[in-house]
């Protein structure tokens, strides 16, 4: 009787241990903004056909052999004012050589708004803000703004969380060459 | 309490627990584009921009873009799975509110069935070691000096 009581005792402390380190090693608590859930990165790039702000038809397609980085953004959100100028001088660095480019796309905007933040803030890249199409479930956007470097054979190889910078860019296209 | 009044209330109690069974069980539909479905899907998933939140709860730019997402796939015919998947392909697991069912993560599917069922089977084998213990007790308990008093309290003898 007592070598059964043993067993039980042993077996529920086994189970009790186990659920324990289950819940230790889970992630739940952790802040999904601050942890990277998205599992676009290393996949083709999704697809974004589109209108931009210039009436120019846009697809993600017709930037292979050249970086893209897509950025998602709107124009009431304070982090992605203060990413811009990054974003102008990363796309100025590379008019030249017409070796990387940016598309941004507007999220919860309107088309007079979105351009009207370029018109004042510059930027000469293709801007989609098509309000009926959404792409940032594709992109698995989850707060603004978010970036993807998309590399020359179209694969997303990075996503940068928050505002990014020219200099931050610029390593994961080194890195990622 | 009698034989037939245990039977009664065990019979009664096995009806209840029928019923509030099959209420739970109500699952709400799973073709279509009713509202009902929009937010039992949405209620499976996490708000990733909330604290706390399913995809349903919340007002969040995200959860809102979300929900249109699950409309948009209900109107194209997809099934539950095929949505859930949809947003845990991109998104990842962690935006689903149950828990995988495959991998560690199944572990919190099949613990508790499987110490629900050693629970069961731990009581059922207690019972039977008291009932014989108690069968044992019994038999042991009464001699026959015990035996033949009874007998002859029962015959009513002037001995007892």
């Amino acid at each position: 009787m007592k070598r059964r009581s043993m067993l039980i005792a042993v077996v529920v402390g086994v189970v009790a241990v186990a659920l324990i380190a289950l819940f230790v090693t889970s992630d739940m608590e952790s802040d999904p903004l601050a942890t990277d859930t998205n599992r676009i990165v290393g996949r083709t790039a999704p697809a974004i056909s589109a209108t931009d702000t210039e009436g120019r038809p846009f697809e993600v397609e017709d930037y292979r052999g050249r970086w893209l980085l897509v950025n998602f953004f709107a124009t009431w959100c304070t982090p992605c004012i203060a990413e811009h100028p990054e974003l102008v001088a990363f796309s100025d660095a590379h008019a030249k050589s017409g070796d990387a480019s940016v598309v941004s796309v507007a999220y919860n905007d309107t088309p007079e708004k979105v351009v009207q933040f370029f018109a004042e803030r510059g930027g000469d890249w293709a801007v989609i803000a098509d309000d009926r199409s959404d792409f940032s479930i594709e992109y698995a956007v989850v707060g603004l703004p978010e970036s993807y470097l998309v590399d020359p054979e179209g694969t997303v190889v990075h996503k940068f969380v928050g505002g990014v910078r020219k200099a931050e860019i610029e390593r994961e296209m080194a890195r990622n060459r | 309490m009698t034989a037939g009044q245990r039977r009664v209330g065990w019979a009664a109690m096995l009806v209840a627990v029928v019923v509030l069974v099959l209420l739970g069980a109500r699952t709400p539909p799973t073709s279509g584009t009713s509202d009902d479905r929009l937010y039992a899907l949405a209620g499976q998933m996490k708000c990733l921009q909330c604290a706390g939140e399913s995809v349903a709860g919340s007002q969040a730019d995200i959860a809102v873009k979300m929900r249109e997402e699950i409309r948009s796939q209900m109107r194209e015919g997809r099934s539950d799975d095929e949505i859930l998947s949809f947003f845990a392909d991109r998104y990842g697991q962690r935006v689903l509110l149950n828990p995988s069912s495959e991998g560690v993560a199944s572990l919190v599917w099949i613990v508790p069935v499987v110490a629900a069922g050693l629970g069961v089977v731990g009581l059922g084998l207690a019972f039977a070691a008291w009932r014989r213990q108690r069968g044992d007790a019994a038999s042991e308990g009464a001699t026959d000096e015990d035996q033949a008093l009874v007998a002859a309290a029962l015959r009513g003898s002037p001995d007892v």
